[in-house]
């Protein structure tokens, strides 16, 4: 809508204006200079003519009073000389020429044509335009020699009109006009050259006026020194330097971004969490390492690079279904759990071995370029965790029942001695062993609570004192016995000639081998044997007790002596224990510096060997 | 006149409490079998009738609440009185018991004997509720 009123640059125009104008102005001056010439050189003429008519008119009444009849045409030629007229005469009264520079004329009959003009005195200005078309100014003036009038002189002066005055002029003005004329073109060029950058600037301008986008638009430095080229050129730099800023400032931060993505990636890979991200859709968009592992997915999800096509990309429900057992009612999949945390723990068998992972989903919140997650989620073995968990509970289980049994048995057969009618002697006795024996094993297991209490917190002391070794073991012996006949089963003994008196916490080994034959009878089913044998040497005691009992797995065969661990055999399981026997008696023997080993094979029996070293 | 004694089934795997619980029944008037696990509960169970079973909660291979549940499946028992002896009252989310199972009551341990008398005998008037 501008572009037809911009058709003329603007610097042209000035320049334009500028020499118009200029041209202009050196016109009227010119013309101005030649009138106000030509009326100071009139005015001048004029005075002078004056002057001259006076003088000559004086002259001329001396002359003719001298000789009334000389010639006076010289005087006349003398006089038109002197005032630069161009006639001179002198006109009787009568009317005829009497003297005329012009000889021709004398005696003429002198015309009167012509307009007064001015009046000084007696001298009288006329003018007119005489037969030739000269346009001719007259002055006249009264003669009057020694009173007497004769007739007027008259001097007669050519005009020299404006265009005589152009025309002699003209000469000179190529000359006159040179000057200012180089002037006004240097000025113009001046100008043309001030404005130039102006000029460069609008046309450019005129671009972005007229371009549907301003940032397309190719704007350029102009040359030039003045403000508005230097200007405009710092805009431009600043233009360019903000756009090439502001893609290097896209580019900073797409490195950095990618630096911190590649250094959290590492760090993300380095996590034994898995750690995924999912769409909208419940679709991968990104796996560390350990979580495509946990998905068995063939790759890590770690793309940034380019969208990955997302056919090819699994669902993480879908994924959790194929490798993890996810049942249809978990909550995972409930449709209003979507935007709420949601934890979960998913099992499954693996090699015989169960594995247990806990799967947190939790929705990410969209802020500054959330992009297309829109939830995140981690997963966690915690199978060793589950199982700890399992065997603690285990335990808490067995320890409440440990000691409640016993008090129950306390309870109910106190009472019943205490409220019952009738009891025969016999049977109280029996009641009455029945509370004693429970109180025993109440007392053992809280002992036992006590130990591993103190094996916990590390503060397991032993006593160390000199012992009868062979009067210890045969207190153990004496202790298993009834019930080793209980179960009917073998039992051999094989104890050394020389014993030696050890120094050692007599109490606590007791107890250790105690759980070792007590262990041996536990699972070792009826009418199996069960064999005790002591091994002295320089160095060292050596108890070994050998069982033909349900025996140990190869792969439980280290974990038997954790706390807690009770084998998964469902024979053992059958047995009410702690799990705790084993760890305990480990911990006392280490404490005396010895160790417990065991040789086993699953459904041939066990052998445990405790070795103390001696001295 | 001899009064119909009442059949009671002791499931108890320690020796000296079913020993106990059974003297102290006997002594109460009831008549009593007892039995060391839950399978030999259940096939007792399936060849005879009793009006009550008295069940320990913590026993190896089927617990006394697995037992209950065994035993509402046969017929004959349905609506059997059912009393829990447990070590682990607290745990045990006796409301559901008693509505699902028809549970009627769960001891703790260590129990009184004349108490569980009680019980027994409140157990056989009221009835099974399920």
């Amino acid at each position: 809508m501008f572009a037809s009123k911009l058709q003329i640059r603007l610097p042209r125009r000035i320049t334009a204006y500028f020499l118009l104008f200029g041209m202009a102005a050196l016109l009227w001056l010119s013309v101005a200079v030649v009138y106000i010439a030509h009326s100071v050189s009139e005015s001048r003429s004029e005075s002078a003519s004056l002057r001259s008519v006076g003088q000559a008119g004086d002259r001329f009444n001396l002359a003719y009073l001298r000789n009334k009849s000389a010639d006076f045409q010289p005087l006349l030629l003398e006089i038109r000389a002197q005032s630069r007229a161009d006639y001179c005469a002198v006109v009787a009264d009568s009317g005829e020429y009497l003297v005329h520079t012009t000889s021709a004329y004398k005696g003429k009959p002198a015309g009167e044509q012509g307009n007064v003009t001015d009046r000084w005195g007696e001298v009288v200005e006329l003018q007119f335009v005489d037969d030739d078309g000269k346009a001719v100014r007259e002055y006249r003036i009264p003669l009057k020699p020694g009173g007497k009038s004769l007739g007027t002189l008259r001097l007669g002066f050519a005009q020299t009109s404006i265009w005589g005055y152009l025309a002699t002029g003209a000469q000179f003005a190529p000359f006159a006009l040179f000057g200012p004329a180089c002037c006004m073109v240097a000025g113009a060029v001046l100008v043309n050259r001030m404005v130039r950058p102006v000029a460069d600037i609008e046309h450019q301008l005129y671009q972005v006026a007229t371009s549907p986008s301003v940032e397309s638009c190719d704007l350029r430095e102009v040359p030039g020194v003045g403000a508005a080229a230097m200007g405009w050129n710092r805009v431009i730099q600043q233009r360019s330097s903000a756009g090439e800023s502001e893609s290097l400032q896209r580019r900073i931060r797409k490195t950095v971004e990618q630096g911190r993505h590649s250094r959290l990636d590492t760090v993300l890979n380095s996590m034994p969490d898995g750690v995924a991200t999912t769409d909208a859709d419940g679709r991968l968009t990104y796996t560390n390492l350990p979580m495509a592992v946990l998905l068995g997915l063939p790759g890590a999800i770690q793309g940034g690079d380019g969208a990955n096509d997302s056919e090819g990309v699994p669902l993480m429900t879908e994924q959790l279904t194929k490798k993890w057992n996810l049942p249809e009612t978990d909550p995972l999949l409930a449709v209003e759990n979507r935007d709420r945390t949601v934890v979960t723990e998913l099992t499954k068998e693996e090699n015989g071995q169960r594995r247990i992972t806990r799967v947190a989903r939790h929705p990410i919140y969209i802020g500054e370029g959330g992009g297309q997650e829109s939830h995140v989620w981690t997963i966690r073995d915690v199978t060793q965790q589950k199982l700890a968990e399992e065997m603690r509970d285990q335990f808490v289980d067995t320890a409440t029942h440990e000691l409640r049994t016993p008090l129950a048995n306390i309870k109910a057969y106190a009472e019943t001695l205490a409220l019952a009618d009738v009891i025969d002697v016999e049977q109280q006795k029996q009641f009455l062993n029945t509370i004693n024996s429970e109180a025993t094993r109440l007392a053992r297991f809280v002992d036992d609570l006590l130990s591993v209490s103190s094996m916990e917190l590390g503060s397991l002391s032993l006593n160390k004192q000199v012992t009868d070794l062979r009067r210890m073991l045969n207190e153990v012996l004496a202790k298993i016995r009834p019930q080793v006949e209980e179960k009917r089963l073998a039992f051999e003994v094989a104890l050394p000639e020389k014993m030696p008196e050890p120094e050692m916490d007599k109490d606590k080994i007791a107890t250790v081998l105690v759980n070792l034959l007590g262990n041996a009878v536990k699972y070792t089913p009826d009418n199996g044997r069960v064999v005790f044998r002591v091994n002295i040497t320089d160095k060292h005691i050596e108890v070994s007790v050998q069982d033909t009992g349900v025996g140990i797995a190869a792969d439980e065969l280290d974990k038997v002596f954790e706390k807690f661990y009770r084998s998964n055999d469902p024979r053992v399981q059958e047995q009410t224990g702690t799990g705790l026997g084993l760890a305990l008696s480990q911990e006392v023997v280490r404490l005396h510096g010895g160790k417990i080993t065991v040789e086993s094979e699953i459904n041939k029996g066990s052998t445990f060997t405790m070795t103390l070293p001696l001295g | 006149m001899a009064k119909d004694k009442a059949k009671i089934l002791v499931c108890e795997d320690n020796v000296a409490l079913s020993g106990v619980i059974c003297f102290n029944l006997v002594r109460a008037g009831f008549e009593v079998t007892s039995v060391g696990n839950g399978r030999l509960a259940l096939d007792a169970c399936e060849k005879g009738s009793f009006d009550l079973v008295l069940s320990d909660q913590q026993m190896p291979m089927m617990t006394g609440i697995q037992l209950c549940e065994n035993l509402r499946q046969l017929p004959a028992h349905k609506h059997t009185p059912f009393i829990l002896l447990t070590a682990k009252c607290m745990e045990i989310d006796f409301i559901r018991l008693q509505e699902k199972l028809g549970v009627s009551k769960a001891l703790p341990k260590p129990f009184s004997p004349s108490e569980l008398v009680a019980c027994i005998e409140e157990a056989l008037a009221v009835g099974c509720k399920v």
